[in-house]
């Protein structure tokens, strides 16, 4: 989509005003007012009337309006309505950005249950605490502790997680890789894989729901929890 | 839902009239040009003063 703004002023002071205002797309000089009178109209002082014309590739209008009255120029958020319901098929819609939580680190806790293998399968409780900052869109890496009564009460893990954003900046399903030492009980090192899902209710705060596995030493468990996150803006 | 004051009905028939405008540049930009690469917006503005 091309978007061209018109007005009867002069090249020089279309440039004044495109510096002024840091504008980048083209600003065109109707200096006699012919094109204005054909699309929009001009006042009888002749001055263009304000107004927007939405043109589809094989030159047909499918929108126009023209402010007869400083209050009657369309919004922003109008504009873009219009052009997504006149355009929508040819082009993607805007972003929806949501509370742009994708920027931010998250402070999760999480608790939920699961079952545990060492022998044979027996239920256990399970939750985590884990701090993780984003390394771009699709990355993210930090520490987690993790609980789990009955073969790893407590273990230091390291998560890196593979994002893909949903919701605009909203939200993202993941994929994460844990892993670390358990120091007591199934003592020894441990690795896991997650896959969950979150989604940020405000700048500060986002759901989440996981589920994966665990393996410490000759122990397996399988986990689901679900637990909120404090959403910090680092930068 | 956004009320849009819609002074003038447009319906598909009408077709844009061709023009040629010169930028602040100095370039000309052609309407004919603009569509054969997609849709385009027109924006009708007071200017710069």
């Amino acid at each position: 989509m091309t978007l061209l703004a018109i007005s009867m002023d002069s090249p020089e002071d279309s440039r004044a005003f495109a510096r002024e205002y840091g504008i980048e797309f083209p600003l065109l000089a109707d200096e006699d007012g012919a094109v204005s009178r054909a699309y929009a109209g001009v006042t009888s002082d002749d001055n263009a009337l304000p107004g927007v014309t939405i043109i589809r590739p094989d030159g047909h209008i499918v929108f126009r309006q023209v402010a007869s009255a400083k209050d009657d120029r369309l919004s922003s958020a109008q504009l873009l309505a219009a052009i997504d319901r006149w355009l929508g098929t040819t082009g993607p819609a805007a972003e929806v950005s949501g509370f742009a939580a994708l920027d931010r680190a998250q402070v999760r806790f999480d608790a939920g249950g699961g079952a545990v293998h060492d022998g044979a399968w027996r239920g256990t409780a399970d939750g985590a605490i884990s701090a993780i900052v984003p390394i771009g869109r699709h990355l993210l890496v930090g520490p987690r502790l993790g609980f789990e009564p009955r073969d790893a009460p407590l273990s230091l893990d390291g998560e890196l997680v593979l994002r893909e954003p949903i919701f605009g900046a909203a939200g993202a399903l993941e994929l994460a890789l844990v892993a670390g030492y358990t120091p007591w009980a199934a003592q020894g090192g441990d690795v896991g894989g997650l896959a969950g899902i979150w989604f940020a209710l405000s700048p500060a705060w986002s759901l989440q729901l996981q589920g994966g596995f665990e393996e410490h030493g000759a122990t397996q468990a399988v986990f689901v929890t679900a637990g909120v996150a404090r959403l910090i803006q680092i930068r | 839902m956004v009320a849009l004051h819609v002074t003038t009905p447009a319906t598909v028939t009408d077709t844009a009239a061709p023009f040629t405008l010169r930028a602040q540049d100095g370039h000309p930009v052609t309407l004919a040009t603009e569509l054969a690469r997609g849709p385009v917006v027109l924006v009708f503005y007071r200017g710069y003063w």
